[in-house]
């Protein structure tokens, strides 16, 4: 495109950043508080403020609760006329199809548990495919209670799911964006290091007394080049995880004939039943399987805690239990499972040690899930995340510095509007998510459907914020700041400060008690975070006013601008 | 970024346009024949199925962010959209026969 190598990376990092950076910082700043989605869950569920449990009993605890569970309606309504075939008789309904498979899953973060079941369609279309309806609940594995279905885990289901899929479920348009987006910061990054060249002065050059273009630029060349491995794995393994999915799903396509064959091969050689026989049986004593998978792990010396239990078959003479451990001690997302004949607990199979590219796998997958345990890396994950976001956000400042000058004499609209929509990924994005957990605390807890109120506030503020930004862009037009920067900085502090005081008033847990009389760490980080994200609103909102304050005379930006400082997009 | 040092092209909207087809639709097309020839070969060379396939998915996301960078730094736009289309046959094409011979 360019007679110059670099010239043409710098047109790529320019806009491909300005496009997909918009979905980037969403990826990454709800990918930074999923480090601790656990702990925004316990923050938003006072019910759940206890320690972290092991897999309970199944024979006392589970069994009673899975008994419990039903078929989604809402899955029922929408799989049963997929799945049941009319010419062989009635769909039956929703609360008698027969439970065929259970599952309960759990971390070393986790008080509660969350289980769920795959209900059986019996009159099935293709009577070899798995024909699954699921219901799920979270269980108190203290007393065996189900936790009320209606309330939202914002960590876990919400700011999670955000940083993937966008929380954007139509046609999964949500996760291919992503996809594309996590493209795009590879190509970002690579595209960032060759017009550059600087790599290792730029590790220590930042200039805040200069002006806002100048030490804008140092800012995203520091964060972007500080934490350039971290960015990189991120976005690749990201990627890794949904490359099945998205982008080479050759194996449900193309292959599908010898992935077909594959697996046929394959359960031969696991010796699990791929289908039912039509032969009742018992269940044997799942609690005697765990402890023969745990003694089997410690003659392995590896830690012994259950992450995933798995029924297969229930109540069938094929029906076969499988349990897996939990990965808290590495990073690879191991899983060595032991699966167990149901009806008799006889071993049927260990799953062998990983091939080399199995191992590699699991690392690369379980690098960026992070179920092991360890807390400064897991901090180092969130001041990575929040590195990213910086280096994003002072791109997008950094792309409306270097042009609002010329667009400001020409009256062209396109630093106003790139300025407004950074306004509202930046500030307006951090505003929706305290502005949940301020919704959280101040809706009742015995409201109906209270979560879906949440997911509502949640883009209510959101888009407040957007029409403030673009209501508040005008000076941008005049080669000036949006006075919306420091509004929304403001807002900010007030909220995640009203956050803090409301979480004390309507549960007690304040500061005081959770950090000395009875620590509560997933509560207390939380509130401590939100202080400091207060403070620093406080501090940016007042840094910004500074900044206002001598655009009203025409110094602003009035440096001339070198032309070293302009080789940047 | 001056405008002189582009490189001369008739229809200047048209090859941005055919880079960023190429960048995107032409780089998944090469890539996913890449990751299913090679999954295919590596299947029939003993590899289980699915560790061809993980090892090609790695292998397929490298492919995508380099013909992403190739698509806005080569010289002819068409030229690059010629290779990823030809490519491309060829890779699904191999993948398709490689699949064909190992089932028979």
């Amino acid at each position: 495109m360019f007679t110059r190598f670099h010239l043409s990376m710098a047109w790529l990092h320019t806009w491909f950043g300005l496009v997909l950076g918009y979905v980037l910082m969403a990826c990454f700043f709800f990918g930074t508080l999923s480090v601790f989605d656990r702990e925004f869950d316990r923050w938003a569920l006072p019910d759940t403020r206890f320690e972290p449990q092991p897999m309970p009993s199944f024979d006392k605890v589970l069994q009673p609760a899975f008994a419990q569970l039903q078929p989604s309606p809402v899955e029922y309504d929408l799989q049963m006329p997929v799945l049941h075939d009319p010419a062989l008789g009635a769909p039956t309904p929703r609360l008698q199809l027969p439970p065929d498979e259970y599952w309960a899953y759990t971390t070393h973060r986790d008080p509660v548990l969350a289980i769920g079941a795959g209900f059986r369609v019996p009159l099935a279309k293709d009577p070899t495919a798995e024909n699954h309806i699921h219901g799920d609940a979270t269980l108190d594995p203290r007393s065996g209670a189900l936790v009320r279905a209606d309330q939202l885990k914002i960590g876990s289901q919400w700011f999670y799911p955000m940083h993937y899929g966008l929380n954007w479920h139509w046609n999964n348009l949500g996760i291919y964006i992503v996809g594309l987006a996590a493209l795009g910061m590879l190509a970002a990054l690579v595209s960032g290091v060759v017009m550059h060249r600087k790599v290792f002065k730029e590790f220590f050059t930042f200039r805040p007394k200069k002006h806002t273009q100048r030490a804008t630029l140092d800012l995203h060349n520091l964060t972007g080049v500080v934490a350039l491995p971290f960015h990189f794995f991120f976005a690749f393994t990201g990627l890794l995880i949904f490359a099945g999915y998205y982008w080479f799903p050759v194996s449900q396509f193309q292959l599908k004939a010898l992935h077909d064959q594959h697996e046929v091969v394959e359960a031969r050689h696991t010796g699990l039943p791929h289908a039912r026989s039509g032969v009742a049986a018992p269940l044997a004593s799942v609690d005697a399987m765990v402890a023969e998978a745990q003694r089997r792990w410690a003659a392995r010396d590896a830690a012994g805690q259950v992450g995933f239990l798995q029924l297969h078959h229930l109540g069938d003479a094929n029906g076969y239990v499988s349990v897996y451990r939990a990965g808290s001690d590495r990073v690879a997302l191991v899983g060595e499972g032991i699966h167990f004949k149901a009806s008799t607990g006889e071993v049927l199979r260990e799953d062998p040690a990983p091939s080399a590219v199995g191992q590699i796998t699991e690392f690369l997958t379980g690098l960026h899930l992070q179920h092991f345990k360890h807390w400064l890396l897991r901090w180092l994950y969130v001041l990575g995340g929040l590195l990213g976001c910086v280096c994003i956000a002072t791109g997008f400042v950094f792309f409306v510095e270097k042009r609002k000058q010329q667009h400001a004499k020409t009256d062209a609209l396109g630093s106003r509007l790139v300025d407004a929509l950074a306004v509202t990924t930046v500030t307006g994005m951090v505003l929706a998510a305290v502005g949940m957990l301020v919704a959280n605390r101040l809706l009742p807890a015995e409201l109906a459907n209270k979560g879906e109120w949440e997911k509502w506030s949640f883009w209510g503020v959101w888009l407040l914020a957007l029409v403030h930004a673009l209501a508040r862009s005008g000076p941008v037009a005049r080669a000036r700041i949006n006075p919306a920067w420091r509004e929304q900085s403001w807002a900010l502090a007030v909220l995640a400060v009203a956050a803090v005081v409301l979480n004390a008033v309507t549960t007690g847990d304040h500061l005081l008690k959770t950090v000395i009389t009875a620590p509560y760490w997933p509560v207390a980080g939380v509130d401590l975070s939100l202080l400091v994200t207060a403070g620093v609103a406080v501090w940016a909102a007042r840094h910004l006013a500074r900044r206002e304050r001598p655009a009203t005379a025409p110094t602003t930006n009035a440096h001339p601008t070198p032309l070293a400082e302009v080789a940047h997009g | 970024m001056t405008r002189n040092a582009r490189i001369a092209t008739p229809f200047p909207r048209l090859d941005i346009g055919l880079r960023i087809v190429c960048a995107t639709l032409g780089g998944w097309a090469f890539s996913w024949g890449l990751v299913a020839c090679g999954t295919a070969a590596l299947a029939g060379l003993g590899l289980s199925f699915h560790d061809a396939e993980a090892a090609m998915q790695m292998l397929g996301l490298l492919s995508l962010l380099g013909i992403l960078l190739w698509s806005v730094a080569g010289t002819s736009a068409v030229q690059i959209a010629g290779w990823l289309v030809g490519g491309a046959t060829l890779l699904n094409a191999g993948a398709w026969l490689l699949q064909r011979a190992l089932l028979a």
